[in-house]
């Protein structure tokens, strides 16, 4: 037993989350790479259009190498990755990972700013509700979060736009030029994910207050600021790294209706305009690097989650 | 009204409760938690405080500390002196500072209250920090002592809560308690939670800090054997009143009032040996519904017309002994008187 060392989490630790990162990684993009051939509809017939004639399609199956036995494409498929090769666009004739490495700054940008949006949003409201439960505070924290959770992403982002871009003119319509593009379709993101978030903080709060080690402090004389936030809010955060690493999730998920709305060309975009066309390595690519992502921000959220709680930390 | 004079005692009294009563209302209903308490506690002395579950010792610590929050409403009337102040009517910033700092408490469950993401001496730390405005080097020093004191290996600094035993635990909840040297030592149930060989080494480390430290502590419990082994005098709690308070070894062989003879009657124990247990028929009245005159008298073996109709006050019966009761001692006259028969 050596506590002193662990204050971060073990070598052994992290490289047992890490593996279990890569075989995440590994099912979700198999999985992708079977539904996308097993689901109907063809790229080649997509590319030479509907007139074209069998044999033109045909040749094109070849060329693009789908005509092949699925064993066949996923093995090679798995060799390419080994090599970090995720092909090229069936329609772009480009490189998938060049088209990928334009757009993942623009959704990574979005979809990190609406999480600390969110996160800025819900830890001081979710503190602030459970300290006067059944205030004034608490019942606006609860309505917030009844309204933000029912209404939907897309539709938000639409009165967004027609309240602030059209009628007021205060923010651009559509574009990622200025970060001014940005406020809006962050808003639209960020809203939902901190209505989830409020409920948690305040509730994960409420437990931790009720306790009786927070009681201890109290009755030990430890001012009530310390109690709060130095005792009660930082166990109350553990669950929150957590729940806030899957909600991240749902942000890249929900940035590719968004970038659809304010016409970001972000990678949700790509990937949406590639799943219409059965762009086989761009759906692919894109996936491998969406899982990586939401994987790579579960990794870090067990990291600092075994950080800043001594007791998964030990074991 | 309900105050008595103190007379031939020696030894100063740290803490004074005077009539403390405490009631709860929510909703239209109100508990009286403490009906008038009347109790001493002198300088180095272990008091214990016995009661069933529900009597109003939880109640009272808090009352003391000014703990009592949630959405009931509380009232509280009475005088806690301490240090020629009345607790009760300090306000918040001064009352801090007494807690933990001049009078302190142990828990019963000392995993439970301690903070699972800090370490023992990160506790000692932010004692030291806000009463003492130690920075952590200056709070080493002191930190290191008191793991000495209560027989902690220094690896236990740096250690959280869940790796240590109950009994470490309990120590390292000590250690925290005292860390600023306080006056008074509240123990709430501090061994109950423990098995029976850590029990002991609890209850002599807190005789040897009360002696080492001039330590007075007020120990609270269910438990009557463990009250008579460490306490130099003992108050008995019946239903949000003191209803006798003798020192220690007359309060367990001469007990006066009907309920802490037949609550000793109903432990085993060796002072009891031969004769059968006893339970007492009912249970201890809920603090909505106390029961008129002497709050015992529905469960009384000897109560009569006067107990439902006025409630007796604590008198001393003889030196160091007072008692709450019509009939004090009554109890065994009659059941020898019988056994004569």
């Amino acid at each position: 037993m050596s506590p002193p060392s662990a204050r971060f989490p073990s070598l052994r630790f992290a490289a047992a989350k890490l593996g279990r990162l890569f075989v995440t990684v590994f099912v979700i993009t198999s999985l992708v790479f079977v539904v996308l051939r097993v689901l109907p509809g063809d790229p080649a017939r997509t590319i030479a259009g509907l007139d074209a004639d069998e044999r033109e399609v045909a040749a094109l199956r070849a060329e693009l190498g789908t005509d092949r036995p699925m064993l066949e494409q996923y093995l090679s498929w798995l060799w390419a990755m080994l090599r970090a090769d995720f092909g090229s666009s069936f329609f772009h004739d480009r490189p998938v990972l060049e088209l990928i490495r334009e757009r993942v700054p623009l959704t990574v940008t979005l979809s990190v700013a609406a999480f600390l949006g969110a996160l800025l949003v819900a830890v001081p409201l979710g503190v602030a509700m459970a300290v006067r439960r059944w205030g004034a505070v608490d019942y606006f924290g609860m309505a917030f979060s009844h309204l933000a959770m029912a209404l939907p992403e897309f539709w938000l982002a639409i009165l967004l736009l027609l309240a602030f871009a059209v009628m007021l003119g205060w923010f651009p319509l559509f574009g990622a030029e200025t970060p001014l593009h940005f406020v809006l379709p962050v808003v639209a993101l960020a809203l939902s994910r901190a209505a989830v978030l409020v409920r948690l903080v305040r509730s994960s709060m409420i437990e931790e207050l009720g306790k009786e080690y927070v009681l201890a402090a109290r009755a030990h004389g430890l001012p009530e600021h310390r109690v709060r936030y130095g005792y009660a809010l930082r166990n109350a955060l553990l669950p929150v790294i957590t729940v806030g690493a899957i909600q991240f999730g749902y942000l890249l998920g929900g940035s590719i209706v968004i970038e659809q709305v304010f016409s970001l060309p972000g990678l949700g975009r790509l990937l949406l305009s590639a799943i219409y066309r059965r762009d086989f390595p761009v759906v692919q690519g894109g996936v491998i690097v969406t899982a990586v992502v939401f994987s790579g921000v579960n990794f870090i959220a067990d990291l600092l989650y075994s950080a800043a709680n001594p007791k998964i930390r030990m074991t | 009204m309900g105050r008595h004079k103190i007379h031939g005692r020696d030894g100063e009294t740290v803490l004074q409760l005077q009539d403390v009563q405490v009631s709860f209302s929510s909703d239209g209903r109100s508990a009286r938690a403490l009906r008038g308490i009347d109790l001493e506690l002198r300088e180095r002395e272990v008091h214990g405080l016995v009661g069933e579950s529900g009597a109003g010792k939880s109640v009272l610590l808090h009352t003391l500390l000014h703990l009592n929050r949630g959405s009931a409403n509380v009232e509280t009337s009475g005088r806690v002196i301490y240090k020629g102040q009345d607790l009760l009517t300090l306000f918040e910033p001064n009352m801090r500072r007494i807690r933990g700092a001049e009078i302190s408490i142990v828990f019963q469950e000392p995993a439970k209250h301690l903070n699972p993401g800090l370490t023992i001496g990160g506790h000692i730390e932010d004692l030291l920090r806000y009463h003492r405005a130690a920075t952590r080097r200056t709070a080493g020093a002191r930190t290191a002592e008191l793991l000495e004191l209560v027989e902690l290996p220094r690896r236990v600094l740096r250690q959280y809560a869940f790796e240590l035993s109950g009994g470490m635990q309990q120590r390292a909840m000590i250690a925290i308690a005292i860390a600023c040297n306080p006056q008074v030592l509240l123990a709430d149930e501090p061994t109950t939670a423990l098995d029976v060989t850590v029990q002991r080494q609890i209850l002599e480390l807190l005789l040897r800090l009360r002696a080492e430290l001039g330590l007075s502590v007020l120990f609270v419990s269910h438990d009557l054997g463990v009250v008579h082994e460490i306490a130099d005098r003992v108050s008995v709690l019946y239903a949000g009143r003191v209803v006798e308070e003798a020192p220690n070894t007359v309060a367990f062989s001469e007990p006066l009032h009907p309920y802490t003879e037949l609550l000793l009657r109903s432990v085993p124990s060796a002072a009891v040996r031969g004769r059968a247990l006893k339970v007492i028929p009912g249970t201890v009245p809920d603090a909505s519904a106390v029961p008129p005159g002497c709050a015992f008298h529905p469960r009384c073996p000897i109560a009569g017309e006067l107990c439902a109709e006025q409630m007796p006050q604590l008198e001393p019966a003889c030196d160091e002994h007072r008692v709450a009761c019509f009939y004090p001692g009554q109890l065994s006259a009659l059941e020898s008187k019988e056994g004569a028969l």
